[in-house]
């Protein structure tokens, strides 16, 4: 767990966790859910307790960050959401408004929904946590 | 610190003894003496000196296995004999004995160098209070040898003492600079520091005298001592040190702080044609690019700062050639050409 | 150029040890760097970290171009290591001495990066040596001896445009070194 969790009372900790538990039951395409600090930290995570999730909030930390350079660098304002896809699904991280420090969800999808879909499904989970977060 | 060994003078050779372990010492101690023995016998013909075997009594160097009795090996010592220690298991020196350690399983040129290491130890004057005193003049090998005095007390020195203790390097009298017990530290002077780098003061008749509790100068700035022995070694003659062969070949074993000596980019081309493979002088000269006084000072420089090994040609395997990155379109030589150009890195 | 012929050179260490002032010393162009807040003070203070790479260039005449690469810091980055230093002509360590992991990081890395390729060329710069009386070179000399590699290892400041400077020198001896050895022993 991430020193910076702690900064969260229980109650926005327990809610971050049920809502990411419910959007990962809810999408069956969704293989894996990391909220993660910019700078690469796990804050929380469906299914817990995984080496796998650490892994996965460092390197989209990184992709993120790359990104961020990339549309800097093409003249463009903001990188708002990252796609990764492949011919086994996708890897989706999005920046979470107006949360300090900054955070992003970075998603694990299947083929098995369409992509739509589940970037649909992403954009309302974020929704939710940037609202619960924010109240933490 | 150690009492200071037996001067050989007239004789023709050491004479070391080689000690048997116990019994229950182990096998793996008994084959590391006997490789040991093995090697003496084989490194005939490579040494300065022919050695001898001969018993502890008359000899000059004793070789004892790990876990000899402290009290034998201090006896030894006050008796001014060298002791070497072969151990299998990595160990701390025992303090004010200034042993010389071996540790198993110990390639060749360890071996080799340890030996020719001991030769210098015995064959120079280590009475640091009194070295360097009546130099012989003209191109005679005698000549050639008080040029290096210096720097054989540099390089023989037993860095057994603290740091807060202190020698002070003197010349004609005069105080230059002092250097710490450990050697890792030295303090002088900025104009004696800039003439020591440029090689504009003479050091071959530097004496080392023991401070004996008196401390520096506070305002003197504390100086990493591979700068002395660096520019001590590469201004003292541009003929090989005596220790060294031009028929030999030699490998860097550590690099020295460049980031304190500041060499020339000749030099460190040097360092990292030596840091690939064993190499002759002549060898090193052609693939450095570099004149042979270069290739000899710095040479010189590098075994003074303890970074060189004496290989065996003889016993160097042909590597394989290294795998390298990409290589640039236009060709390596092309490359470093321009990229030296473009930082101002000279050739 | 085709990209696996990219040429670039890799600085590396852990946080704070100065990779992107290295670079920065050197590079044509301001270096790209992607660096974000530090969110874990309590392991260090450095308010900024890289979580991916800083990027910089050399354009040298004729066209051709040299990348310079600095890789994050912090162990949870270690995959980044090796992607960067892939095909690199050589990688430069920096260690802040300062820090109270200094050895422990040191260790890390030549470990990690001698592991990847052992014979590339591999340069040490040792900075922010506290003590004024002493000199501690010594005791990462005697680690890499411990673990028999042979690399050059000096004592540096990288906010000094030669010091970096000195650091490079010394990788293009090294890597010229090692191509005419490869083109004798063909």
């Amino acid at each position: 767990m991430h020193p910076d969790s702690r900064r969260f009372s229980q109650t926005v900790t327990n809610a971050v966790n049920r809502y990411l538990s419910h959007f990962v039951a809810s999408n069956p395409a969704v293989t894996m859910a990391v909220l993660t600090s910019n700078d690469g930290f796990e804050i929380a995570a469906q299914p817990a307790n995984r080496a796998s999730t650490q892994r996965l909030a460092a390197m989209s930390s990184s992709m993120r960050a790359l990104s961020d350079a990339l549309v800097v660098e093409a003249g463009m304002s903001k990188c708002r959401t990252l796609l990764i896809e492949s011919e086994a699904g996708a890897i989706v991280v999005f920046g979470i408004a107006n949360t300090e420090p900054s955070m992003s969800l970075a998603v694990v999808a299947s083929a098995s929904n369409p992509l739509g879909h589940t970037l649909w499904a992403c954009r309302n989970c974020c929704s939710l946590l940037e609202d619960v977060l924010k109240s933490g | 610190m150690s009492s200071q060994p037996v001067f050989i003078v007239n004789r023709t050779g050491p004479r070391v003894a080689l000690v048997d372990p116990a019994p229950n010492a182990g096998k793996h101690i008994a084959t590391a003496m006997q490789l040991f023995d093995s090697m003496l016998w084989a490194f005939q013909g490579l040494t300065q000196l022919p050695w001898t075997k001969s018993a502890p009594l008359n000899a000059d160097v004793i070789v004892v296995p790990q876990g000899f009795p402290e009290e034998q090996l201090m006896s030894w010592n006050a008796d001014r004999k060298l002791v070497v220690e072969i151990v299998t298991v990595p160990t701390e020196p025992i303090p004010d004995l200034g042993q010389y350690v071996l540790t198993y399983p110990f390639k060749a040129r360890q071996a080799l160098e340890l030996l020719l290491r001991l030769e210098t130890r015995l064959t120079t004057p280590t009475d640091v209070a009194v070295v360097g005193r009546g130099q012989p003049q003209g191109n005679s090998p005698d000549h050639q040898r008080g040029k290096w005095e210096f720097v054989e007390i540099l390089r023989t020195l037993n860095p057994s003492l603290s740091q807060k203790d202190w020698f002070v390097g003197q010349r004609n009298g005069e105080s230059l600079f002092w250097l710490s017990g450990d050697g890792l530290t030295y303090l002088t002077a900025p104009s004696t520091a800039q003439a020591i780098r440029s090689g504009t003061i003479d050091l071959s008749d530097v004496v080392l005298v023991p401070a004996h509790g008196s401390k520096p100068n506070p305002i003197l700035r504390a100086r990493a001592s591979i700068e002395l022995r660096w520019f001590a070694g590469y201004y003292a003659s541009e003929q090989l040190a005596p220790w060294l062969l031009s028929a030999m070949q030699y490998n860097l074993t550590r690099w020295p702080d460049f980031g304190a000596i500041r060499p020339a980019p000749s030099q460190i081309r040097i360092a990292a044609v030596l840091s690939i493979e064993p190499i002759s002088l002549s060898q090193l000269v052609e693939r450095s690019k570099s004149s042979l006084p270069e290739a000899t000072r710095t040479l010189n420089a590098l075994a003074t700062c303890g970074a060189l090994a004496v290989v065996e040609s003889q016993s160097v395997a042909k590597r394989s050639p290294r795998k390298t990155s990409a290589t640039p379109r236009k060709g390596f030589t092309r490359f470093f050409l321009e990229i030296r150009k473009h930082l101002g890195l000279g050739v | 150029m085709a990209a696996d012929q990219e040429l670039k050179i890799v600085f590396t260490g852990p946080m704070g040890a100065g990779k992107t002032t290295a670079i920065r010393a050197i590079s044509d162009l301001p270096p790209v760097s992607t660096e974000v807040i530090n969110s874990d003070k309590e392991t260090h203070a450095k308010s900024t970290t890289t979580v991916a790479l800083d990027y910089g260039q050399l354009v040298l005449d004729g066209g051709t171009t040299v990348n310079l690469y600095g890789t994050p810091g912090q162990e949870r980055f270690s995959f980044m290591w090796e992607i960067l230093c892939r095909g690199a002509l050589g990688v430069v360590l920096l260690i802040d001495a300062s820090s109270e992991t200094a050895m422990a990081d040191f260790r890390t890395f030549i470990e990690y990066f001698r592991r990847i390729r052992y014979d590339q060329p591999f340069v040490i710069g040792v900075g922010r040596h506290l003590s004024q009386d002493g000199y501690h070179l010594e005791e990462y000399a005697k680690e890499l001896s411990t673990h028999e590699i042979v690399a050059p290892l000096f004592e540096v400041d990288v906010r000094h445009r030669e010091d970096v400077l000195l650091l490079v020198q010394t990788l293009l001896c090294v890597l010229e070194a090692q191509v005419v050895e490869a083109s004798h022993a063909s």
